[in-house]
């Protein structure tokens, strides 16, 4: 036998549909053409010969059909098979190729590692806090639910308990309303220490649908005035305090020096983003007065609707019985209205639009890397464009090459996939440390998790786009150029490609421009913030809360005397210049109460002014450096047994008192009458940019509470003075407890106001930083290699006596025009988009011209800079040589 | 008829394994050769002896390749592999198994 070697088979073609059906009709000709044959070699009639060869072959046409159908499945076998192998033989050729070229591998690796890396470390806390569901039973059902009143100072308040009952008993679209607020104990041991926990009314975690993994909830009744005190653990708290030991349950911890039994433990993944900071959770324990007070507002409430009842229908009802209850009850009720909020817009809403503008711009981060990889296999193709234009000679088809670079391009992709995946992890944890670790008002807790399932599917799907949409580029290219072009000797490198590559250094460019111009925003909005006088002086200033347990100061008397001698103690020390007490820090935005004034017409219910208030101590204005306008501060004078007396702010001398002097005036609370006896300068409350409102201090010793904030001017570092405050505290009462103390300037830094353009500061800084490092390397890639390129014309030009320098100003020029160009665009587009972040900056337009020439300034200089190292070449271009090497 | 290809097939399935042990043929020679091998006892249309040979290569049993026939003819020739050569003797051996049985059975009756 000589075998006929199959054409289709030499170039590794696979059989088509009529190959086959030709293939098995040859086979069967040959088989009734010998068969003739033979038969008439007997002595057949050639007739006769033909019809017993076709009896003893049987129905032709089926046999036919059925060989056809046989090949056609093994055909299609072989070549998925065959696919599938040439795909493992693309990865491998992929991988020795990668190898051989190291520096192109690692940085197109360093790359893709940068942008998948910011990009699913954002994307982690963005799915998270934005787009998971809340870890409750059908959270879209549940909202919050507020009153609000035209007067108030922050525009909405907590209901007061009597509004809440009266909701859930009127309403029409609720399944249920729980309550809620924040607090603290005293935890009793050896050291007592304060801890933060969540009151709640017996229903709310049946509400939310979270059952604890250990004994039970709350149950009816426990919440109600003078019930026997049970406790609920988080899971953190039973891990570190309890051993999880399974047999708390029933036992007994002391909380502000009274017993309270422990009958639960929360799941470990349950948390409240609101009180994230709890670490136990007790039915709430106000008293009965203030239960049955109106006027009072401290619980907040969530409510979960019935299956089908929509925002707008709870909202209606809700105002509905705001309204009945404004008729009942007009001098509590008059003008309050409530309102629902979703849930999830509750808790993260204040950050959704930060969120969202961080992940806008590591994306912009991700583009960049995706344009400098796309450029390096640009290059990394034009070197190459000799091998593919032989391999296309050699009869490989386009889309058999396309795979190839497709495949490498992959290949590439998931190294960077896993480069990303580690760099995530480092910055996840690295961010985890400038995230502050206290609850800020208004701002959910940063969560940061860990790169579980979705985030690494992210990833992959990230780096994945990124390969086969950056990689198809250069492979299109490449396999377009025609065969003549690329294997004539002497041409590197067709011109049709530096057009490309430079039109991605200048988009590059562009979304660096961007980028970099939005972290400067955001850098002159802090500088701005933080240069606002405060309206007191923070430095040397130490702050800690002094915590008394409940048990043993239940009178005013007591605690005023507490805390009386811990000021005498602490007078008395070296190291402290002075100390003083208040309720409420600065930017804390504390308690308000509705106020008249003495001597003027009674307001309408509904329309009394607001203020804030706070007590302090009698050297707390002086301590803090808050000056005195007018009138005195408190004295020792001033206590419970003398008339109640009020320093107020300029916010409220100015708005009240225009056109008197306010100190010898009075106001009255409804309950008391409080005189005037000073004016002191304003001290932000709230937000370091909003405006200070109406503020009223009232002295400490005439009513005092059981949670107040020291503050402490000293030269003493922070820990010298924590253990200055500790020693003072134990040595009048071993069993009062202290938060962690933190310096005043540490205090401002971690206020919500600072802190929301500080990250975005720093991240969008940091982003800015890689997406100049990344421009960086992409314009030193294409310049150099540029000048690579035209080594000959460069030796031709110094042949013909060009000067260095104007060989070294020809390579600059090209670098500069690319920076040009993208530095127009970028600042263009950053214009376009600019006023999308207006309302998170302060005291700078997002169209501020400074910050714009500033960033074009240093995004300038660097590509200059790019090119510098590769125009120098070009200079030494020695003109024997180049023009040898052709 | 179509029952009974259905019943032989395994059985010339076999027999066509044993035909290409001894080298690469085209199928006319195969079926040439079990039918003057079993002295025209089996009495099966060619046309089974080529879905036998078609279905052996798709499971991998047997190749085929192109050539030139005696007679100067293209021809499709096919030649065991070393699965069909392994396939071979696991039939052959479950078949004498399967026949002793038959005849043992048959002789005591």
């Amino acid at each position: 036998m000589r075998r006929i070697p199959g054409v289709r088979r030499l170039l590794h073609l696979g059989p088509t549909r009529r190959s086959i059906v030709r293939d098995v009709d040859d086979e069967i000709r040959f088989h009734i053409e010998t068969r003739v044959d033979a038969l008439m070699a007997q002595g057949h009639s050639r007739s006769d010969a033909d019809r017993i060869a076709r009896e003893e072959y049987g129905d032709m046409n089926a046999a036919r059909d059925e060989l056809t159908a046989i090949d056609e499945r093994f055909a299609a076998r072989m070549a998925l098979r065959e696919w599938l192998a040439s795909w493992g033989q693309d990865v491998r050729f992929a991988l020795r190729g990668l190898r051989a070229r190291p520096g192109f591998t690692l940085a197109v690796l360093l790359t893709l590692g940068l942008g998948v890396g910011a990009n699913t470390a954002i994307f982690s806390i963005v799915d998270d806090m934005l787009l998971r569901p809340l870890p409750y039973a059908q959270p879209d059902r549940l909202y919050h639910l507020w009153e609000t009143y035209p007067g108030s100072l922050a525009g909405r308040s907590e209901a007061s308990y009597p509004d809440y009952l009266d909701w859930s008993v009127r309403n029409r679209v609720f399944q249920d309303i729980a309550g809620y607020q924040g607090g603290g104990f005293l935890l009793g041991g050896s050291e007592p220490r304060t801890v933060s926990a969540g009151k709640t009314t017996a229903n709310f975690f049946d509400l939310l649908g979270v059952r604890p993994i250990l004994g039970r909830g709350f149950a009816a009744g426990e919440d109600a005035v003078g019930a026997p005190r049970v406790v609920l653990l988080t899971y953190g708290l039973w891990q570190r305090d309890f051993g999880a030991d399974r047999s708390v349950l029933g036992r007994t911890i002391t909380l502000d020096g009274a017993s309270a039994t422990i009958v639960g433990v929360l799941p470990e993944a349950f948390h409240f983003a609101r009180l994230s900071n709890a670490e136990l959770w007790a039915p709430i324990d106000r008293n009965a007065q203030m239960r049955a007070n109106r006027g009072s507002h401290w619980l907040n409430v969530v409510a979960r609707t019935r299956p089908g009842v929509t925002e707008q229908q709870a909202s209606a009802d809700l105002s509905r019985i705001m309204r009945d209850l404004a008729k009942e009850y007009p001098p509590s009720n008059a003008a309050r209205d409530g309102s629902v909020i979703p849930l999830h817009d509750e808790l993260v809403g204040s950050v959704r639009s930060t969120l969202l503008l961080l992940y806008a711009a590591v994306v912009v981060v991700l583009l960049v890397a995706c344009v400098n990889v796309a450029n390096l296999l640009l290059m990394r193709g034009a070197h190459r464009e000799r091998e593919i234009a032989v391999r296309v000679a050699l009869g490989a088809g386009r889309g058999r090459l396309i795979r190839q670079l497709l495949t490498e391009s992959l290949v590439l992709a998931l190294g960077g996939c896993i480069a990303g995946l580690v760099a995530a992890r480092l910055a996840l944890s690295s961010l985890a440390a400038i995230l502050p670790n206290h609850p800020m008002r208004g701002i959910p807790r940063f969560e940061i998790g860990g790169l579980d399932a979705r985030v690494v599917v992210y990833a992959l799907l990230t780096s994945a786009v990124t390969g086969i949409v950056f990689g198809l580029l250069p492979a299109l290219r490449l396999t377009r150029s025609t065969l003549h072009d690329s294997i004539k000797t002497g041409t590197r490198g067709s011109g049709g490609g530096s057009m490309l590559r430079n039109s991605l250094v200048v988009a590059e460019v562009a979304l660096t421009m961007m980028l970099a111009s939005g972290a400067v925003l955001f850098a002159r909005s802090l500088i701005g913030l933080l240069a606002i006088n405060p309206g007191f002086v923070p430095e040397h200033v130490v702050t800690t809360t002094v915590v008394l347990p409940a048990v043993r100061y239940v009178e005013s008397s007591s605690q005023a005397a507490f805390f009386r001698r811990l000021l005498e103690e602490l007078r008395g020390t070296t190291g402290v210049q002075s100390a003083g007490l208040v309720s409420k820090l600065p930017l804390d935005f504390g308690n308000s109460f509705s106020f008249s004034i003495l001597g003027r017409p009674t307001p309408e219910p509904g329309r009394f002014p607001e203020a804030s208030y706070r007590e302090a101590s009698t050297d707390y204005f002086r301590t803090i450096g808050v000056r005195a306008m007018s009138g005195r501060v408190f004295g020792v004078a001033d206590d419970a047994h003398s008339p109640a007396v009020a320093i107020i702010n300029q916010t409220l001398a100015s708005t009240y008192f225009a056109n008197q002097d306010p100190v010898g005036q009075a106001i009255s609370t409804g309950r008391d009458t409080i005189r005037i006896v000073g004016v002191v300068a304003n001290v932000p409350i709230g937000n370091l940019d909003e405006k200070v409102p109406a503020t009223v201090y009232l002295p400490l010793a005439q009513s005092p509470e059981r949670n107040m904030a020291l503050v402490m001017r000293t030269n003493a570092d922070l820990a010298t003075a924590a253990a200055i405050v500790h020693r003072a505290v134990s040595s009048i009462d071993a069993q009062v407890g202290l938060t962690q103390a933190m310096t005043m300037d540490d205090f401002i830094g971690a206020s919500p106001s600072v802190f929301m353009r500080r990250l975005p500061l720093v991240l969008i800084g940091a982003f800015a930083v890689i997406a100049l490092a990344l421009a960086f390397v992409g314009i030193y890639g294409v310049v150099s290699y540029s000048v690579v390129q035209r080594t000959r014309e460069m030796g031709i030009r110094t042949a013909l006596g060009a000067q260095p320098r104007s060989l070294m100003a020809l390579v600059v020029r090209h670098g500069g025009a690319m920076a040009a160009a993208g530095i127009a665009l970028g600042a263009a587009g950053a214009l376009a988009l600019g006023t999308l972040i207006q309302g998170m900056l302060y005291g700078v337009r997002s169209a501020d011209p400074l910050t714009y020439l500033f960033v074009a300034c240093a995004l300038g200089v660097t590509t200059i800079a790019a090119t510098l190292l590769p125009a120098r070449r070009a200079m030494r271009v020695d003109p024997a040589s180049a023009l040898r090497a052709e | 008829m179509a029952a009974d290809l259905d019943l032989l097939q395994g059985t010339l399935d076999t027999l066509v394994l044993k035909t290409l042990s001894w080298g690469p043929r085209h199928g006319y020679a195969v079926a040439r050769w079990i039918k003057e091998t079993s002295d025209g006892t089996l009495q099966v249309e060619d046309r089974a002896l080529y879905v036998s040979l078609h279905r052996l290569e798709e499971r991998g049993w047997v190749e085929s390749q192109w050539g030139l026939s005696e007679n100067n003819r293209r021809a499709k020739y096919y030649e065991l592999t070393t699965a069909g050569r392994r396939q071979l003797q696991v039939k052959a051996s479950e078949f004498t198994a399967y026949a002793h049985a038959v005849f043992k059975i048959l002789e005591t009756a």
